[in-house]
């Protein structure tokens, strides 16, 4: 069940379009593979410093990856 | 990969032992209640016997998660490190902690209700709302980490 339903998010799209499988992306960001999983999911909303991470992993924006409608 | 299968089973190994961890210490606090002494008046009585073990299982989780637990952590990458102690493992220790106040409140609620029909021992209600406030979060804790988000 999402945390916040209203949350648009794009991290798989932009994981996958980067190349990367969860598990790369949780390397580089230094969180587990559940972690990202949940993210992508929904369940889980990232903090303010993991969201940070995961758009300078993938060389994004934090909005490009987390909008609210 | 095989660093990522190694936190992953790190993680589920520390759900384990605290799963173990509030067992055990269900296993020593609920047979020690006075009204199960009282139901086995033998001077040394089953109930006696399991609390017993049940304590030294416990005093032994608590020793192998503290010191091998600690000296493991030590010898970790500061990546694996932090992977074991993510958000969302710091989330579920929050709502474990939640989830443990609350159901800890019923329980109080519930033993204040009980008492007014079933005598209970002071000594037993302090076992009791130790145990379940122990036991609760712990449990919490280790399913999220295993089952839920």
């Amino acid at each position: 069940m999402p945390n916040h339903p209203e949350l648009v998010n794009t991290l798989t799209q932009y994981r996958k379009a980067a190349g990367l499988t969860q598990s790369d992306l949780a390397d580089k960001v230094s969180v587990s593979r559940k972690t990202i999983n949940t993210v992508e999911n929904g369940v889980f909303v990232p903090t303010t410093i993991l969201s940070l991470k995961l758009a300078r992993a993938l060389e994004v924006s934090v909005e490009d990856l987390f909008q609210l409608p | 990969m095989a660093k990522v299968e190694n936190t992953e089973n790190l993680s589920r190994q520390r759900a384990l032992i605290l799963m173990f961890l509030a067992s055990t210490y269900l296993v020593w606090q609920v047979p020690s209640m006075d009204w199960i002494a009282d139901a086995n008046s033998a001077t040394r009585s089953w109930a006696d016997n399991i609390a017993d073990a049940g304590q030294i299982l416990w005093a032994l989780a608590l020793l192998v998660l503290v010191v091998r637990g600690k000296r493991m952590f030590k010898r970790l990458s500061s990546s694996a490190q932090a992977v074991l102690e993510d958000d969302l493992v710091k989330a579920h220790r929050n709502k474990s902690i939640k989830v443990g106040y609350l159901i800890l409140m019923a329980a109080i609620l519930c033993l204040f209700l009980m008492t007014r029909f079933i005598p209970m021992t002071g000594s037993d209600m302090s076992r009791l709302i130790m145990a379940i406030g122990v036991a609760t979060p712990l449990y919490t804790f280790a399913f999220l980490e295993l089952h839920g988000a």
